[in-house]
């Protein structure tokens, strides 16, 4: 495959990585993924780069490659579910470690939070995001290519799934579902 | 005002909105209790913390750019160009040209992106290719991105080793042991087909390893990993990592699913890598191998087979919890029948192991089984070990309602023989324990309140119960932000004042799932430089990490680099954004 125009890269695409990984980061909050995530969007906007006019709007272009990417994902993780066994040997285990990391309670909030927002179907996940990144109604419908009147009932749908997501998490105590062994 | 409304109007930007508006909304939020929950949700996501853009990432697209858009070249064939000459000269020159750029060959890799410049203190990603064809470069795979289409073998398990970045030398010889040993193992099952080391190490891509450095609940399969069983058409790969010592999980390739997983915390020796090796090849192979119904049947005749080992038989029960038990919002539920149940109360009355007897109770948590009520009230009275008769307390909770129980708690709580908890942190005593079951859920939260504002108990005792490790069979949890910022000022206090480590640690710990406050980092900034305890300024850091936008701070952290604490090393590595050695 002819290798694309770095200089348009440079121009078009690179200007926007910031923005990318910021949007990256609040779909999948784990740095890893979202630089996959960026990485595989810059190749897949490479692959397109002469199709993109200079003068058109390349950030909402990159940001619909970047959604597609994400919503048609086959290769997420899926999160085990956490089970609790509040098994005396593990919390043993873990309280009589050396330090406080190998608790599993450290930032349990922000986990939780984080728990919760990954179990959200990622349709929706997509959208909160895109929202809490700042972008406009209408950036949005052209980002995700869903029409204005049906963007905001899904923005309501998608709020309502991420508190039962979050009332599901904080209701559930959880640890890895891992046998610690002393 | 409907919520849908509502919603309409709040994602309009703020400009839009009137004043009248802005008054029907706040109307609204303060009358709808579902959407105010949905609105305060929504905030407090759009506030978790986003990372600066690595400094890194740029290099690493560069690179990646460079590897997808490599030109292929191929010296021009003799015999093709002769053939095509007869047809025409300027056609044919075109077509010898285009026709030589389309063979497969050599890959070369592309000189078209200039590598990014470097930036000051970062490494470059692990993954280099060559800048410019100087000498013939090292083949690649035909297959250079993960394709899709490969078939996996279910039964095969790709094994990639992943140090954590801050580990140090030693804690990674100890590992590399302990892993040894795993893969030893796993080589020894028959029907397992393993790839493992030189048959990995090429197509490894970016080396950075990912697990682990995130305390906890680090467990998620990282898209190398999985990309690199999906290129040797692997249904399964393991990753060993660092954490906690010597961790190993399994992962399904196709969904990223956890299939097993064990950590040996702690273990420095032969004598406990291998039985701990044994275990989770054991549990990996049974896995793989064979079918849940197979498992299921296999694991309900061991538990009812008192001729097995007591640790074979827990071990089995465990199983068929994963399978029995379901777990709803505020509860969890399991159906064991008739027979399982009482095997584990033999289990948990008659063994003479205090290990078996704690498992066989915690097991069986969740059956809502009344006939459970009496070997509970008598390993609660009568058992000689500790940690039964708080396993047992903790148990009774889910039978509040039972004539007799509530007063057999309180009893335990008031005259129990044993006053302090075997480990400082989380476990708690028989009497905390049994004054905490005999709590209705009711009652539980200002319960948990008003003993973290009670002076008069030590300071571990006022804290344990808004950790979110002290057992518990009713599955609610309480952050310490659900009671707002006075309570975190009392985490602090306690924190601040309080000499034992392991206490202060625990006050950290909790502090962390408070609202970040300006006024907590001068203390929290001594602990982390100058504590001489690893867990203690381990812990301080984790608090710490979210004001890294004080310069102060920030400091502290490029120094804490060279902390003796690994996990510490780490918090500091992410905030300054140093990769690892």
């Amino acid at each position: 495959m002819p290798g694309p125009d770095h200089k348009r890269f440079s121009n078009l695409i690179e200007p926007h990585l910031d923005a990318m990984f910021r949007a990256a980061y609040r779909l999948t909050r784990n740095r890893a993924d979202s630089e996959d995530l960026v990485q595989e969007t810059c190749i897949r906007a490479c692959e397109r780069l002469n199709e993109i006019r200079d003068s058109g709007p390349v950030k909402s272009w990159l940001l619909r490659v970047m959604h597609n990417l994400f919503v048609d994902g086959a290769r997420r993780a899926q999160r085990s579910p956490i089970d609790v066994r509040d098994n005396v040997a593990i919390l043993a285990s873990v309280c009589s470690a050396p330090t406080p990391e190998e608790s599993l309670d450290a930032r349990q909030r922000l986990a939780q939070l984080e728990r919760a927002w990954n179990n959200v179907e990622r349709g929706h996940r997509a959208l909160l995001a895109l929202r809490a990144e700042g972008y406009t109604l209408p950036e949005i419908s052209t980002i995700t290519n869903i029409a204005m009147d049906a963007l905001t009932m899904r923005l309501y749908r998608a709020r309502q799934n991420l508190t039962r997501c979050l009332q599901q998490e904080r209701a559930s105590p959880s640890v890895i579902r891992m046998e610690a062994v002393k | 005002m409907n919520c849908q409304d509502l919603n309409h109007l709040l994602d309009a930007t703020t400009e839009d909105l009137t004043p009248a508006q802005r008054e029907s909304i706040d109307r609204h939020l303060n009358s709808c209790p579902s959407c105010s929950e949905d609105w305060a949700n929504w905030r407090e996501m759009g506030a978790m913390p986003i990372p600066a853009t690595p400094a890194a990432l740029h290099g690493r697209i560069a690179a990646a750019l460079r590897a997808r858009f490599a030109t292929p070249e191929r010296p021009f064939r003799p015999f093709l160009i002769g053939t095509l000459l007869l047809v025409g000269a300027v056609a044919v020159a075109a077509v010898v040209l285009q026709y030589a750029q389309r063979d497969a060959g050599p890959v070369v890799a592309s000189a078209e992106f200039p590598a990014a410049p470097a930036v000051p203190g970062v490494e470059e990603p692990a993954l280099q290719l060559p800048a410019a064809a100087d000498k013939p470069p090292e083949l690649l795979p035909a297959t250079a991105v993960v394709a899709a289409d490969i078939p996996l073998d279910p039964h095969t398990v790709v094994v990639v080793r992943r140090p954590e970045a801050a580990a140090d030398a030693r804690t990674i010889m100890l590992a590399g042991r302990c892993h040894d040993a795993i893969l030893n193992q796993l080589r020894a099952i028959k029907g397992l087909h393993i790839l493992a080391d030189a048959a990995v190490a090429p197509h490894e891509g970016n080396s950075q390893p990912r697990l682990g450095t995130d305390s906890g609940a680090a467990w998620k399969l990282t898209l190398s990993d999985q990309g690199i069983a999906r290129k040797l058409g692997a249904g399964n790969v393991m990753v060993m990592t660092t954490t906690w010592g010597c961790s190993a999980a399994v992962f399904n390739t196709e969904t990223g699913g956890l299939i097993a997983g064990q950590t040996n915390g702690g273990g420095t020796g032969v004598s406990d890598w291998e039985p701990f090796a044994r275990s989770l090849t054991k549990s990996v192979g049974e896995k793989i191998l064979l079918d849940d119904a197979t498992l299921s049947a296999d694991a309900r005749t061991t538990v009812l087979d008192a001729t097995r080992s007591e640790s074979d038989r827990i071990g089995a029960l465990s199983k068929l919890a994963d399978k029995a038990c379901q777990r709803t919002i505020n509860s969890m539920r399991c159906t064991f029948d008739k027979d399982i149940i009482a095997a584990a109360v033999q289990l948990g009355t008659k063994s003479s192991s205090a290990s078996t007897r704690v498992s066989a109770w915690v097991l069986l948590r969740g059956s809502a089984d009344p006939d459970l009520v009496p070997p509970l009230l008598q390993a609660l009275a009568g058992d000689s070990d500790t940690t039964v008769r708080m396993q047992a307390a903790t148990s009774l909770n889910s039978y509040l309602d039972v004539p007799g129980v509530r007063d057999a708690l309180l009893r335990a709580a008031a005259q129990d023989s044993s006053r302090e908890p075997e480990v400082v942190c989380c476990i708690m005593s028989v009497r905390e324990a049994a004054q905490r079951a005999a709590v209705s859920d009711a009652d539980f939260r200002s319960w948990v309140q008003g003993t973290l504002y009670d002076e008069t108990l030590p300071a571990r005792a006022r804290l344990v119960p808004v950790m979110n490790f002290s057992p518990d069979n009713r599955f609610m949890t309480l952050s310490i932000s659900d009671f707002g910022a006075d309570a975190a000022r009392v985490v602090f206090d306690i924190g601040q004042y309080e000499q034992n480590p392991q206490v202060r640690r625990m006050a950290w710990q909790v502090l962390q799932r408070a609202a970040p406050n300006e006024a907590f980092v001068p203390v929290l900034l001594a602990d982390m430089t100058t504590n001489p305890d690893q867990g203690v300024r381990s812990s301080a850091a984790q608090i710490l990490e979210r004001h890294s936008g004080n310069p102060e701070v920030r400091k502290a952290f490029e120094r804490a680099l060279q902390d003796s604490s690994m996990e510490v090393r780490a918090i500091a590595m992410r905030v300054t954004g140093t990769s690892g050695n």
